[in-house]
């Protein structure tokens, strides 16, 4: 099974890689978007394990590329920071009409509405931080965020309303010692499980940013950590909201985690709830303040889930947004967290972050 | 009737014709290549095209270029067909870019360069004022989008 996912992942990377050189040297008039994300986020907090106040000073980026060459499409997205440089996104699509779209690559999955919303663009979020229920792989989230295979995409229109179909399979994460690993587009790549996502969303108003929608997702996670073996069978369910009313903006996701053990795996099978609710306050054009809820149910005595101490049990986020000239935008946030180990975070966060040019 | 009578109703009058062309200036219209068969559209259409959202016509999708060449009719455009600021207007073109992709949405400037780009693609439109409109040549007016 490993062979013939390397073998997979081999011809993806290689069709997505000889698509984009043709395309470089067929075709050099086309529309093209370059956008750079930088950000600059300093913190300090501690916690309750060592009770010892620590501060941290991150500077990161995220550079995007996307253009067209006729009905092909290219996008690309990479993260970069001190500790990390990485191909986050790299797809190639075909417009088989106006509204479908057909992408190969390396792709945000369709987990929820964040994760495909904001992707790496801290200027895009109203927070300075994802909710740790949708935290990306290495940040200690249990999620497959990132798939690498294929995704469809379809909008329907129907008077002022649209409803998009987001579906994809492809290879996701392995479970390493240090938490999930994704499938990597360069250098040395997880051999992951197969995993399908299939998402729809109902936007009342096409040309507003309200969205109601639902997802399902399974993904095969093979386990690689320190005294497992086999795989583990990931399930989700969840719905997710966001909508304006009036100066406020809503946005909610629920959703609810299920994983077996398959394959020689030995663990119990186990399921949690997990969800976030956030609200933001528009009081002018450049103040928003905001309050966010985290809450999961993870049984921390679980093996597998155990895997994961960083997740949060309980949590609550308040803090306020400064939209200022130039598409700058700082953000004061402070964050109290009840993780999966039983250890509560505390942290002042402030964070500059711009999208360029 | 009085001289004075004369001269007021006279001063009242040209007062008159001038503001009726004064608030005319500003009337937005929807603007294409001379050669382009597209059809009047409605500001609620406009508006979707504006954001990103694929308008076809005869099997081809429209595309919007954006007028940045006169400031007060950009500023009438955001506020009465988009309904949103310039920058909330940039942040959702940024952000529906880093969705799906390159946004097809291009700011122009300069006015030569705006109709250049009009006559290269016969399906593009592009909004500017009515007495701009009629001073451009190798252009045509679809219809009125906004009136003062």
């Amino acid at each position: 099974m490993t062979n013939m996912h390397d073998g997979l992942k081999r011809k993806i990377l290689t069709g997505v890689l000889a698509g984009v050189a043709a395309m470089l040297f067929c075709d050099f008039s086309h529309a093209a978007d370059f956008l750079l994300f930088p950000d600059v986020t300093l913190s300090r907090g501690k916690n309750s394990a060592d009770d010892v106040t620590s501060s941290e000073k991150m500077f990161s980026g995220s550079i995007f590329y996307s253009g067209d060459f006729g009905k092909l499409r290219t996008l690309a997205e990479a993260f970069i920071s001190k500790e990390e440089r990485e191909i986050e996104r790299a797809q190639i699509g075909w417009h088989l009409q106006p509204d479908t779209s057909i992408w190969f690559g390396r792709f945000h999955n369709a987990t929820g509405m964040w994760n495909t919303d904001f992707h790496h663009g801290k200027y895009l979020e109203t927070t300075a931080e994802r909710p740790r229920i949708v935290s990306f792989e290495d940040d200690g989230g249990v999620l497959p965020q990132h798939i690498l295979g294929a995704l469809l995409q379809h909008t329907r229109y129907s008077g002022n309303s649209a409803y998009l179909i987001d579906a994809s399979a492809g290879i996701g994460p392995v479970l390493r010692d240090e938490g999930l690993k994704p499938t990597a587009v360069l250098g040395k790549r997880e051999s992951g499980g197969t995993g399908i996502t299939l998402r729809m969303s109902l936007l009342p108003d096409a040309a507003a940013e309200d969205k109601i929608g639902g997802f399902v997702t399974r993904t095969r996670i093979p386990l690689k950590a320190s005294g497992f073996s086999g795989d583990a069978i990931q399930s989700v369910a969840g719905v997710y909201a966001n909508f304006e009313l009036q100066k406020w903006n809503f946005l909610e996701e629920a959703m609810y985690i299920h994983h077996r053990a398959s394959g020689g795996a030995s663990f119990a099978s186990v399921g949690m709830w997990a969800g976030y609710a956030q609200a933001a306050y528009k009081i002018n054009n450049w103040l928003s303040p905001y309050a966010r809820i985290e809450a999961a149910t993870p049984d921390a005595n679980h093996p597998y889930l155990a895997m994961f101490p960083a997740y949060t049990r309980l949590g609550g986020v308040v803090g306020a947004r400064v939209d200022l000239p130039y598409r700058q935008v700082v953000k004061l946030e402070y964050q109290g967290l009840r993780r999966n180990d039983e250890t509560y975070d505390r942290k002042a966060v402030l964070q500059w972050s711009t999208v360029l040019p | 009737m009085n001289i004075l009578w004369r001269i007021a109703l006279m001063l009242t009058l040209c007062c008159g014709v001038c503001g009726v062309a004064h608030a005319g200036d500003r009337d937005l219209v929807i603007v294409a290549s001379a050669k382009s068969t597209l059809p009047p559209f409605t500001p609620a259409e406009v508006r979707r095209i504006y954001l990103g959202i694929p308008v076809v016509h005869d099997g081809r999708q429209v595309y919007p270029l954006h007028n940045m060449a006169d400031q007060e009719a950009t500023e009438i455009f955001m506020q009465k067909i988009l309904f949103m600021s310039s920058s909330a207007y940039e942040k959702r073109v940024v952000s529906h870019t880093f969705r799906n992709g390159a946004s097809q949405i291009v700011n122009y400037k300069n006015l030569g360069s705006l109709v250049n780009a009009l006559n290269e693609e016969v399906n593009s439109l592009t909004v500017m004022t009515q007495v701009t409109a009629a001073s451009v040549p190798g252009i045509k007016v679809l219809g009125g989008l906004w009136r003062e």
